[in-house]
């Protein structure tokens, strides 16, 4: 199990459609891939429980990837979420 | 039948029944059939993710990939375990009917949405409610044949929203049927800009009366409609639509002649648009600019805000299809009579009289300074006047001018000094301090709907008020006539916006003020352009003088009539 944290810079944060962004990311991943965010967390190829986590821009999130690709899973899921830009 | 007309011209077609908005019936279900029903779900489930696939790529097409992201994010919601395990567990525990199931499971997690802390969150609540109609729709399909759209359809509802029409392929809508909703309501909007008939038939059991595939005809002019005609009527309506054609062609003969008087001065016809699928139309009709870009339609498209680079995008466009003509844009005007869905205001005891059009701008000031920005990179293509709605004093004009300039740093515009800025002349307030705004503005326009409301204290939506919401009163014409002496005096372009400026029977009475340009639906251009062209304005001049002293609005529609008949101007 491997895992970061990091801060979201987008403005809008991961709502609808960063949100399905960041789904359709984590779903090229065997691992599973968990965001944790203060006592609540989320399977991040799940949408629906990603956007009742309500991550705003400023928030810190924690990301948990586990399984075969969690190495390549947590980079490339890093990276992508500090590239939005909405 | 008879409804009130909203937009002219006779058609007919194959009748397209929207049934929707109607409650789920609490079906409870057995512990037998809880298998079958979450079978129904699923098969339903699928459909429903097939019409969205259908929307995507629709939406693709026509609005672009960013819209079309936020149709994927409902379709990836829609289609996931997430889903299927809830609404199951819904059927199971609490046996009822997999419609019902999916509602409520829509319900809690709005609910749940909206007690988030994020404001913008708060707001994609309507997303999920968005998606449990979908799916209950989906799932309804299975006792209902799909539907589709027939080439030549006459659209009937109980009311149409902006993303109902945005599904609609409207070059197979040939006229609109609707029960609620007013002559402004969105529906009549792009039903009069795209030359579609439509009426409002306030019959309850409107969508009842009439079946699907059933031929009906309407009249927008008159508001009639017919289920079924027999023969008789139908050639009787053939004969009428046929005239219709005819004149048409007629004044389409106008359409590369200048609009001026008799005496060859110039009264500038300008469309009104409402988006980019109405700006053809005021290409279509040689309009000479464009008098009001009504911006709100571009802000009920989608579920958040416009972004930067798509309202640039849409004005534009616009500036660009007007090849050096003026374009007259309004900041976004709404209120709580008018709200976007994601941006949810306090109910007011008096909507019309409390936070709307620049009020409310100021209370969101990110999305007024983006839209300034949007406007100052489409002034780089054009002229482009931006237009401040309800303004009563000096205090947001100034206000206005400032955060251009703020937003001139923030871009580090080096651009060109195509921006003008403007006010909407619609309070009496305004009325009275028009010397003193004429020093701060470049332009003015007048509106009429809510200058005669809030003139006359008669609101113009409730029905009971006909009597007394009257734009031929002389308090409305002398405040308009007041503005624009002294906007001419200051050789400051003004012009009229409203229903008014639209109307022939006030047209000699705007030449007489000499005004600079009357703004209308671009399909009126061509017949106000016919009337220009027979006034004189030395005539129209002494006439202004002697309705300036007519105290009713019976005598001035009287006298207005007497112009037009004796120059055989009344059609």
């Amino acid at each position: 199990m491997v895992k970061e944290t990091i801060r979201i810079s987008n403005p809008t944060g991961l709502h609808t459609r960063p949100g399905k962004q960041v789904v359709s990311e984590a779903k090229k991943f065997e691992s599973d891939i968990t965001i944790h965010f203060g006592e609540k967390e989320a399977n991040a190829k799940s949408l629906l429980k990603i956007m009742k986590l309500g991550i705003s821009q400023n928030h810190s999130i924690e990301l948990v990837c586990n399984g075969a690709d969690e190495d390549q899973a947590l980079n490339h899921m890093k990276s992508f979420i500090l590239s939005l830009e909405e | 039948m008879t409804g009130v007309p909203v937009s002219g011209g006779i058609s007919s077609g194959t009748a397209y029944i929207i049934s929707e908005n109607k409650e789920v019936s609490c079906k409870s279900i057995t512990s037998d059939s809880i298998e079958s029903e979450i079978e129904r779900f699923r098969t339903g489930r699928d459909r429903a993710a097939k019409e969205l696939e259908k929307l995507i790529g629709k939406v693709r097409r026509e609005l672009g990939n960013d819209k079309a992201e936020i149709f994927e994010g409902h379709l990836e919601i829609l289609s996931s375990e997430d889903v299927e395990e809830g609404v199951s567990e819904i059927i199971t525990e609490q046996l009822v009917c997999a419609e019902k199931a999916s509602e409520i499971f829509a319900e809690i997690n709005a609910k749940e949405m909206e007690e988030l802390e994020d404001e913008y969150f708060r707001e994609r609540g309507q997303d999920f409610r968005d998606i449990g109609r979908q799916l209950i729709k989906g799932i309804e399909g299975s006792a209902i044949s799909e539907k589709e759209l027939p080439q030549r359809a006459v659209v009937i509802s109980e009311e149409l929203t902006p993303s109902q029409t945005a599904s609609l392929d409207m070059s197979r809508v040939k006229g609109f049927i609707v029960r609620k909703g007013g002559k402004n309501s969105h529906a009549a909007i792009i039903a009069r800009s795209l030359e579609i008939p439509a009426i409002i038939v306030k019959e309850s059991d409107l969508t009842s009366m009439v079946s699907d595939g059933e031929l009906v005809f309407l009249d927008g002019d008159s508001g009639e409609m017919w289920i079924n005609p027999d023969e008789k009527i139908i050639s009787e309506l053939k004969r009428k639509e046929n005239k219709n054609k005819r004149e048409k062609e007629e004044l389409l003969k106008l359409l590369k002649l200048p609009s001026v008087t008799k005496d060859n001065k110039k009264i500038g016809l300008y469309a009104n648009v409402g988006g980019t699928f109405d700006i053809e139309n005021a290409v279509k009709y040689n309009a000479d600019g464009i008098g009001l870009f009504r911006t709100e339609f571009l802000f009920m498209e989608t579920m958040s805000s416009p972004t930067l680079a798509r309202q640039t995008e849409v004005y534009k466009s616009a500036v660009e299809s007007m090849k050096g003509n003026n374009v007259i844009i309004r900041l976004l005007d709404t209120g709580a009579d008018k709200p976007l869905p994601y941006w949810p205001l306090p109910e007011e005891e008096n909507p019309f009289l409390g936070i709307r059009g620049i009020r409310l701008l100021f209370q969101k000031e990110d999305i007024l300074r983006t839209q300034i920005q949007a406007l100052l990179m489409a002034s780089e293509a054009g002229p482009v006047g931006m237009m401040i709605p309800m303004v009563s004093s000096i205090k947001p004009i100034e206000r206005i001018r400032s955060l251009i300039e703020e937003e001139k740093i923030a871009l580090d515009w080096k651009g060109s000094d195509n921006l003008q800025l403007g006010v909407m002349i619609e309070t009496p307030a305004a009325v009275q301090l028009i010397e003193d705004i004429l020093d701060y503005v470049d332009f003015v326009s007048i509106g009429t709907n809510d200058l005669t409301q809030y003139t006359l204290a008669a609101d113009r939506g409730n029905p009971s008020m006909n009597e007394y919401y009257d734009e031929f009163h002389p308090a409305v014409l002398r405040s308009i006539a007041h503005v624009i002496k002294q906007a001419s005096k200051k050789d400051k372009l003004n012009g009229i916006c409203g229903e008014l400026a639209g109307n022939p029977l006030a047209l000699p009475y705007f030449v007489g003020l000499g005004l600079d340009e009357l703004s209308t639906n671009a399909s009126s251009i061509l017949k106000l352009k016919k009337i220009v062209r027979k006034i004189d304005s030395r005539e129209a001049a002494d006439l202004v003088k002697e309705i300036l002293r007519i105290p009713t609005s019976e005598g001035i529609k009287a006298r207005l009539n007497r112009f037009l008949s004796e120059r055989d101007l009344l059609k």
